[in-house]
C-alpha cells in the first residue's frame, strides 16, 4: 500500500457523496456499530452497514430520505475509515418520495430495495401522493439510476401504500436486507487495527473478521482463534453468550479488540 | 403522462459543451448521442444507453465531441439508461478520496491495487502520480476489486488500453483476474443478470377473459428458454429467443382473489431468473383506475329515456369503448375519443333494477372496467344534473365559474352548488341555470366541485366535475 498521500485534484467538481455542514464536530472514537452514520476528519458521511462496509449517500437528497439532520454522525479516526471497504450506494428511503431521470418522463416510486416502480397515471400519483404530488418527485442524475432497479410498474393504488412501505422500512439495513444477526469488522495495518475496535453485537449474532491489509494478520481470544489470515481472508465466530469479549491479534499482539454481547 | 420539468440536479453525467448539428441517419451500437440537453450518453449493444459519471470517464475514451449525435428527446426516453461508463482500461490509475490504495483499471471496470510506489513508476512513469484520478465514492460502486498487482509482469497498461477498441468490448470482457469481491453485497451491479419482463394485457380479471402474457428477457449471454405460467398452469415455452407470447383463459368462476402470472427466463449458460404480475380479480367495487362511468338520472320512471356515460382519464390510450346493460353490450365507440354516450328509454315494472358498466379497451389490448352502476324504474324520476365549470383548468390565483342544471319530467325545483368539502357556494330556487363564481384559487392541484338538483317531489341528484389549478 501506498505511505504516501496522494492529493490530486478531484475528479470532478460534482456529486461526490454527502458531505455535512463543518460546524459538528465530535470526538473522534474507535467503537461503533452497525447502523451507525460514520465520518473521518473530512465531511462525507457513510453508512456502516452489517457487512463491515461503509455505504455512501450519493446525494444529499438521499440522505436526507433517511434523516433529518446530521445528530448521531460519529467521527472515526482517518486510517479506520480508509480500511473500511465501500460498500455500494445508498437509494432513497422506500415510500418516501417518488424519482425519475431528466431523459424520460416517467415517474416512480421507490420501493424496498431499492426497487423503482412505474407510477402509470397522474391519477394514480395523485392517490399516492397527494395533490401536491408533483412536488414529491425528485430527479435523480443519469449516474445514479444504476443504483436502482426496475421493477413492476404501479397500476392501482392498493398496490403501494407509501406510508406503510416507509413503516417497513426505517433503517438502510432494512433496506438492504441485512439485519442484526450479522456483523463485520476489518482488520487494518497496525495502525488502524480491527475496524471497529469496539462492536456491540446481539446475542446469537455471528461477527465476522476481514483482514483488508496487505500483511497477514489473526483472531484470537480465550473462547476462539482463526487461522492466519492474509489479504482478503475471513473468519466468522457466532457468540451465543452475553458479556464482554477481549480478543487480540495473534501475530501482533498489540492489535486489540472487544466484542460486546447483550 | 404529463413531461414533468423540474429543476435537474444537474451534477452527475456528462455534458457535452459543443452543440453540435442534429444528423440524420440510423443509430447503431457504439454511437455517441445526446438529446436536447447536454448529456452525453453511448448506446450500447444491448440497446441500452450508458452514463459517462464523469467527465474524466468520457476522456479516457474520447478525445472530443465530433462524433456525438443528436437525437430527439422523445426518442431519448426510449432508450433505457443501461448502467455507467468506466474507465478505459490502461489509461490513468484511479483510487477514491478516503483511502490511499492506488487502482489500476483492467477490463470491464475491475481495480487491480498497485502494491508498491516502484511498481507505479514501471508502469506509468516516473510522473505516475499525475495519472491518478480520483473515483467519487459514489461510482466506485460501478467497479469490481480484482486481484492486487504484485509484479510488473502482472499488468500491461498499454496493451490493456489496446484490448478494449470500444466500450461495448470492455463490457464483454470477462474479467480473468479473480475477483475477491467476498461479500456482494445486494447493491451489487446487475448487468450482467437476466433483464426480464412480464406484462399483462388485463390489469383485472373477469370470467371468461383470456388474459394475454408478454415476457421480454434482455441478457448478453443469449437466451435459452422462456417459460409462462398463469396460476402455475403452463401456458407456452419459448426456445432460443427474447420474446415470449402466450394467452390463458381463465376459469369459469373464482377461487382466489389474485391470480399470479409468471416467466421463468433462462439464460444460455443455465441461469434462471423469475418475474411474476399479480392479477387481481375485479370486483364491482374496485373499478379499474381511469374508467369512469356516469348515469344521468339513475332513477327513471318506467319507460323514460336515462344516459349513461363512460369516459376515462388521460392515463389511458383509448381504442375503444363498450357500454353494457344487464351484461350485454349496448354500444361500442370505436373512434380514439375519451367518452361515450348511450341513451335508452327503460321499461318494466316499478322496482326493477338494471345494472350499467362499460369497458374501456387500449391501443395495447387491455380492457379497463368501469364500476357497476344501477338504473332503477320508480314513481318518481331523479333530475338529471349537470355540473360544468367554465374552463376545465386555471392557473393559480384565477377565479372560475361553474354552472349547475337540472332537468325533471316534474320540473326543476331548485339547484345547488358545492364545494369539494359539500360546503354550500349558491342555492337557486326553480329551473334556471345556477352560476356562480369561485375563487380566487391559490393552492394548486385538482378541484371537486359538486351540484345537486331536487325535483317537486323532493328527489335529488348529484353530480360533480374537476377543475385542475396549475
Amino acid at each position: 500500500m501506498f505511505k504516501r498521500a496522494i492529493s490530486l485534484a478531484s475528479a470532478a467538481a460534482m456529486a461526490m457523496g454527502l458531505v455535512m455542514p463543518i460546524a459538528s464536530q465530535a470526538a473522534v472514537t474507535t467503537a461503533f456499530n452497525a447502523g451507525d452514520l460514520i465520518k473521518g476528519s473530512g465531511q462525507t458521511v457513510y453508512y456502516f452497514a452489517e457487512n463491515g462496509k461503509r455505504l455512501v449517500f450519493p446525494n444529499e437528497k438521499t440522505y436526507f430520505t433517511w434523516y433529518s439532520n446530521f445528530d448521531g454522525v460519529l467521527q472515526i479516526p482517518d486510517y479506520m475509515l480508509q480500511t473500511i471497504p465501500l460498500g455500494g450506494n445508498v437509494t432513497y428511503r422506500p415510500g418516501k418520495k417518488m424519482v425519475k431521470i431528466t431523459t424520460d418522463p416517467k415517474v416512480y416510486a421507490v420501493d424496498r430495495g431499492g426497487y423503482l416502480r412505474h407510477v402509470s397515471t397522474e391519477q394514480l400519483a395523485q392517490t399516492l401522493y397527494n395533490i401536491n404530488w408533483k412536488n414529491q418527485i425528485d430527479d435523480v442524475p443519469d449516474a445514479f439510476f444504476t443504483n436502482y432497479k426496475v421493477g413492476n410498474a404501479i397500476t392501482s393504488a392498493s398496490e403501494f401504500t407509501p406510508s406503510n412501505v416507509m413503516t417497513m422500512t426505517t433503517t438502510i439495513s432494512q433496506d438492504k436486507g441485512f439485519d442484526d444477526t450479522v456483523a463485520a469488522i476489518s482488520i487494518g495495518s497496525t495502525l488502524s487495527g480491527f475496524v471497529p475496535a469496539t462492536i456491540t453485537v446481539k446475542k446469537g449474532a455471528t461477527v465476522t473478521w476481514t483482514n483488508q491489509d496487505s500483511a497477514s494478520h489473526s483472531v484470537k481470544s480465550d473462547g476462539f482463534q482463526s487461522d492466519n489470515l492474509s489479504y482478503n481472508q475471513s473468519y466468522s465466530h457466532t457468540f451465543n453468550t452475553t458479556g464482554s469479549f477481549q480478543y487480540y491479534d495473534g501475530l501482533h499482539s498489540s492489535i486489540v479488540g472487544t466484542v460486546n454481547v447483550k | 403522462m404529463r413531461h414533468f420539468s423540474l429543476i435537474s440536479l444537474g451534477l452527475a453525467a456528462l455534458f457535452c459543451l459543443s452543440a453540435l448539428p442534429a444528423k440524420a441517419g440510423t443509430l447503431g451500437p457504439g454511437t455517441l448521442i445526446k438529446g436536447s440537453g447536454q448529456a452525453v450518453y453511448y448506446l450500447s449493444q444491448n440497446g441500452k444507453r450508458l452514463v459517462f459519471p464523469t467527465e474524466n470517464t468520457y476522456k479516457t475514451w474520447y478525445s472530443d465531441f465530433s462524433g456525438v449525435r443528436t437525437i430527439d428527446d422523445v426518442q431519448m426516453a426510449a432508450i433505457s439508461l443501461g448502467g455507467n461508463v468506466t474507465y478505459r482500461p490502461g489509461v490513468k490509475l484511479v483510487k477514491i478520496t478516503t483511502d490511499p490504495k492506488v487502482y489500476a483499471v483492467a477490463a470491464n471496470g475491475t481495480l487491480r491495487h498497485v502494491t508498491t510506489e516502484a511498481l507505479a513508476t514501471t508502469l506509468y512513469g516516473s510522473d505516475w502520480s499525475k495519472k491518478v484520478d480520483d473515483v467519487p465514492d459514489a461510482f466506485f460502486t460501478n467497479y469490481k476489486t480484482g486481484s492486487p498487482i504484485v509484479s510488473v509482469s502482472d499488468y500491461d497498461p498499454s496493451q490493456a488500453t489496446t484490448q478494449a477498441t470500444s466500450i461495448d468490448v470492455d463490457k464483454a470482457t470477462v474479467s480473468t483476474f479473480p475477483s475477491d469481491n467476498q461479500n456482494t453485497t445486494s447493491t451489487s451491479s446487475n448487468a450482467d443478470a437476466i433483464d426480464l419482463k412480464l406484462v399483462s394485457d388485463k390489469t383485472t380479471l373477469h370470467v371468461n377473459d383470456t388474459v394475454g402474457l408478454n415476457a421480454t428477457a434482455a441478457y448478453a449471454k443469449g437466451m435459452r428458454l422462456i417459460t409462462l405460467f398463469f396460476d402455475d398452469k403452463l401456458v407456452t415455452t419459448c426456445n432460443f429467443t427474447t420474446l415470449c407470447s402466450g394467452s390463458y383463459k381463465v376459469p369459469g368462476s373464482f377461487d382466489k382473489t389474485t391470480y399470479v402470472a409468471k416467466a421463468i427466463a433462462q439464460g444460455i449458460d443455465m441461469t434462471e431468473v423469475t418475474k411474476t404480475v399479480n392479477i387481481p380479480v375485479a370486483t364491482s367495487t374496485s373499478p379499474d383506475q381511469g374508467a369512469l362511468i356516469t348515469i344521468d338520472q339513475p332513477v327513471i320512471r318506467p319507460g323514460q329515456f336515462t344516459g349513461i356515460t363512460v369516459e376515462t382519464d388521460l392515463g389511458i390510450d383509448v381504442k375503444n369503448i363498450t357500454i353494457y346493460v344487464n351484461g350485454n353490450a349496448h354500444k361500442g365507440c370505436d373512434y380514439p375519443g375519451r367518452s361515450c354516450k348511450w341513451s335508452e328509454a327503460f321499461t318494466g315494472t316499478v322496482g326493477t333494477v338494471y345494472t350499467a358498466q362499460g369497458t374501456i379497451t387500449d391501443i395495447l389490448g387491455r380492457v379497463y372496467y368501469t364500476a357497476i352502476k344501477t338504473i332503477t324504474l320508480s314513481d318518481n324520476d331523479v333530475p338529471a344534473v349537470q355540473v360544468l365549470a367554465a374552463k376545465p383548468w386555471i392557473y393559480a390565483g384565477e377565479t372560475v365559474d361553474i354552472t349547475v342544471s337540472g332537468s325533471d319530467q316534474d320540473g326543476t325545483a331548485s339547484t345547488d352548488v358545492y364545494d369539494a368539502n359539500h360546503k354550500l357556494l349558491k342555492h337557486c330556487d326553480g329551473a334556471a341555470l345556477c352560476i356562480v363564481t369561485t375563487g380566487p384559487w391559490t393552492q394548486k392541484g385538482t378541484i371537486t366541485f359538486y351540484g345537486k338538483a331536487t325535483d317537486p317531489l323532493g328527489a335529488t341528484n348529484e353530480n360533480s366535475t374537476t377543475v385542475t389549478v396549475q
